[in-house]
Parts: structure tokens; sequence; C-alpha cells
């Protein structure tokens, strides 16, 4: 992690930086990473991100609920990668307003964030820990998923995020789910899930073209402390996966710091997980050389979204499988 | 010192039981109609309780977790004036409304008028009765629970939990 983060600024990052107004260590990482291709995602983390908003297919068919909000004079578009998502084009009240939000027809959740879930593939009767829930998105899309039948452990530290996401289990009308509050590295070790999630914490670097403070925001230093927490997070949740079960951890974030530095600390750490490849979602491969850096090759089947490849916000994405012992 | 008592869900107690069956007899209904497995939540030095329908294989997991939040079907909150039913409830019974239990049906005006928390008046009410009720929209989709009253001969429905409080509550 050290050494990844020793970053010498090229000419070429500092001048990007002042142009669109980055932090210059992030944008030298751009280019370590995507070469002149950089300039693209930095072009398109300066176009907003779309309104996009899932439908509760657990409460309602997803075409009336169409049909209910263009009738209201809303314009939508199924996203073709998610089940139920839909590009919210025209609205002509916040789609956070409508009776049909209300009545928890659908949750407003961004289009890399959907797929997540997908990757965790989660099914009923199963028990599934998310180890940090809010505000609920991941959480009721689980819930949805396994049409409220599988046992959701819901895990949030903070306070004021944990009202949320009860409110949010509540609007969607769940009840298939214990919510707790805590640090899920504290979970009791009888709790033993056949799957988990983590989206862990992040720079939120992902999330530019939702809030451009991010630009600016997160320090090297930060970025290395916020790495200590995700991996902290990772490996204790790594004794609470029964054998054979599996770990999606993701963050929202473009930085291999947070996603395939974390994921290949696990790997080097311990024998008994492995990557999966978790099927036909959209992503590049995950990064396998970073700077001076080489990685295991098992980290290029992790997922990752790019905001000017995918249309999405930045996202890591990787499945695990805890196996052999 | 005292140790603080983590949260937790427990069995309810008599009394609380007895407050339970009234309200549910309050909507024409038996206990079991409104929940399997009720449980409620006990916080240290709380003057009130949540309560919750526990799904059992939700329930037998409870004892194994600290910290308890929230678990299953919000049901309501018991307090000193008794039981205050909660949103989640009133979709869970609003199916029965059109033929089994007495509710409250409101034009579409009036639903804009009760989801801001405002009294609705008899010329945007439907279906009318007195009491503690649950409020549906012409599609019979629950938006939350009022009271049916009458004054100076004329019916409405004061508001007393709208589905619009998720938006106030900013959550």
């Amino acid at each position: 992690m050290s050494q990844a983060l020793n970053i010498k600024l090229s000419r070429e990052a500092v001048r990007l930086a002042e142009k669109y107004d980055y932090l210059p260590f992030m944008v030298e990482r751009y280019l370590m990473i995507l070469g002149s291709e950089a300039v693209e995602l930095l072009e398109a983390n300066e176009e907003p991100l779309p309104e996009t908003i899932r439908c509760n297919s657990h409460l309602i068919d997803c075409r009336l609920l169409q049909e209910r909000m263009e009738a209201k004079g809303f314009t939508l578009e199924p996203i073709p990668f998610t089940r139920h998502g839909y590009i919210v084009h025209r609205q002509p009240i916040p789609v956070g307003a409508t009776h049909e939000y209300l009545q928890g027809y659908y949750y407003i959740q961004d289009p890399g964030s959907m797929t997540v879930t997908a990757h965790l593939d989660p099914q009923p009767g199963e028990i599934i820990l998310d180890a940090a829930a809010a505000p609920g998105g991941k959480a009721t899309q689980i819930l949805q998923e396994t049409r409220d039948s599988a046992l959701l452990i819901a895990v949030e530290i903070s306070r004021r995020r944990i009202r949320a996401l009860r409110s949010h289990l509540n609007r969607m009308r769940f009840s298939s789910y214990i919510l707790i509050r805590g640090d899920s590295r504290r979970l009791p070790r009888d709790i033993q899930a056949d799957r988990i999630l983590l989206d862990a914490p992040s720079s939120g670097e992902g999330i530019i073209r939702k809030d451009r403070a991010r630009k600016r925001s997160r320090s090297m230093e930060d970025l290395r402390a916020i790495h200590e927490i995700q991996y902290s997070m990772l490996s204790s949740l790594a004794d609470r996966v029964k054998l054979g079960g599996v770990i999606v951890y993701a963050a929202c974030t473009t930085a291999v710091e947070e996603g395939e530095l974390v994921v290949a600390r696990l790997l080097e750490s311990r024998d008994d997980f492995e990557v999966e490849d978790s099927g036909a979602y959209p992503g590049d491969p995950g990064i396998e050389e970073y700077g001076k850096l080489q990685l295991p090759s098992e980290v290029k089947r992790c997922k990752r979204l790019w905001p000017h490849r995918h249309g999405t916000e930045g996202f890591f994405i990787c499945r695990l499988r805890r196996g052999r012992t | 010192m005292q140790a603080k008592e983590r949260p937790h869900l427990r069995k309810l107690r008599r009394d609380e039981y007895r407050i339970l069956h009234l309200f549910a007899a309050s909507q024409g209904l038996e206990l079991e109609s409104i929940a399997h497995n009720p449980m409620a939540l006990e916080v240290g030095g709380a003057r009130y309780h949540d309560v919750f329908d526990v799904p059992i294989h939700v329930a037998r997991v409870l004892g194994r977790v600290g910290w308890l939040y929230s678990a299953g079907l919000y049901l309501g909150t018991i307090d000193r004036s008794g039981f205050i039913p909660s949103l989640p409830l009133a979709h869970r019974l609003s199916r029965l409304c059109s033929h089994l239990i007495p509710c409250v049906r409101v034009t579409w005006e009036g639903e804009k008028f009760f989801l801001y928390g405002r009294r609705v008046l008899e010329e945007n009410i439907e279906v009318w009765s007195p009491g503690l009720r649950i409020v549906v929209n012409p599609l019979g989709e629950a938006i939350g629970w009022g009271l049916g009253a009458e004054r100076g001969g004329s019916r409405m429905i004061e508001p007393i939990k709208d589905l619009g409080w998720y938006l106030r509550r900013g959550g």
C-alpha cells in the first residue's frame, strides 16, 4: 500500500488537475491506470449522473409503475443491464416526492449500485449479512430479490443513517430482516452467513458526477486510512461467512487502493478465499498492474465500472468465495 | 454503575397483549389477523415500546445479536395512551378494507390533503367510518391512519399518521 501511494506527480497530471479542479495525485493515478484515456474520465465526471430508480417488484408490476409515472408526466427508460432499474429522463416533480415513492414502489438508486446486489445473487432462505447497510439501497434490493424470504442481517454504525435505513425498509414493506446498530467488525462470532455484502465506506471517488467536492476532499493520507478501514472490515467479515459462502466486496470508487489492493491483501493473508467471476454483468476486469505493483492475477476477475465507459458512477465490485481451508 | 442494557426484542407482557387485542377489536379483527409473533423492543429507560411482528425464522437468530435496532414488520408503538399503529400495518391490513374491516376512502384530491398532514373534508371522502381507521386512496392503496370524526353535522378525517411522514422525516 505504501508503495502504491508513493506517487510522483507528472506535469500532465498537474495541468489536468488544475483544469478540472482535482487534487493532482488523483489525476496522476488516473493517468497510471488509463493513460491518455484519463481525460475521457475527467470529462465524463463533468456530466451529472442521471436520476435513476429501482422498481420494487415485490410490491408492484414494474410495467404498471412505468405507466403510472408516465401518466404523471415522468419519462422512464429501462436500464438495460439491470432487472428493475430505470433512468428518469423527465420529472415534473422531484422523483423522491411522488405518491408512488411514498407507497414504496421504488428506490432512488444509482445504476452501478444496482448491479452490486446482482453480483451477490442472494437466494430465498439464506442468511445474508449487509455489513454497512445504510441508507438501504442494497439492503432493500436483497429483500426484493429474495421476495422477503431470506434473513437479512443489516448492520450500520451511524445513528443518523440507520434511521433512514429503517425508514426505507418500512416504506418498501419488508419484514425479513434484523437491523443492528454497531460495527460489523464486532459481530458475535456465532453469526455465520451464506452471503455477505460489504459495500465499504470509501473515498466516494466514484460519485464525483453527483458530488463535485469529492474531487478535492480526500488526501493521500485519507486514502491510506480508508484502505485500512476497508481491509479491517473485509478481513473480520471473512470469518463470518460459511464455508462455500460468498462475500461481495464493493466500494464506490475508482481507486485501486480501495479496490484491488484491499482484495489482494485478503488473498495474501488467507488461503481459503478465491475471486469468482460473477457473470455477465457490465464492467471491466480488475487491475493487475498498478505502478510498480504486481497484484495477484485473480483480481482480474473483479469488476470495475467507469463513468466514461459504462455511463455509471465509478464502482469496484469483487465476488469472493470461501472455499478450501 | 449499572451496566447499560442492550436493546433487545422480547415477548409482549400481558398488559401489552391486552392493548393489542383491544386495537385489533376496534378494527373488527382478531389479533392473529394483525400479527403472528408480536415482540416489543426493550430499550433501557424508554417510556414507550415499538412493537414488531417478527417472522419465526428471524426470531430464531435474535438471541445472537446485540444492539438491535429493529426487526420484522413494524406494527406500531405502545405508550401510555395505548397503541399507535404504524404505516406498514396500514398497508398490511388495507387488503381487508374492501369487505372485512371498516376503512375510509378518499378522493385523489383528498389524498393530496391527507399526505400533507391536513384534514380531509366531506367533499373529498368517498367512504367514511368513525374512529381510528385506515385511510385508502381510490385505488385502495393505504395512505395512512386517520380519525373519522363528525363536527356540526359534517364528516371529516383528521390525519393521525400519513405516508408523507417518510418525506417529512427526511429518510
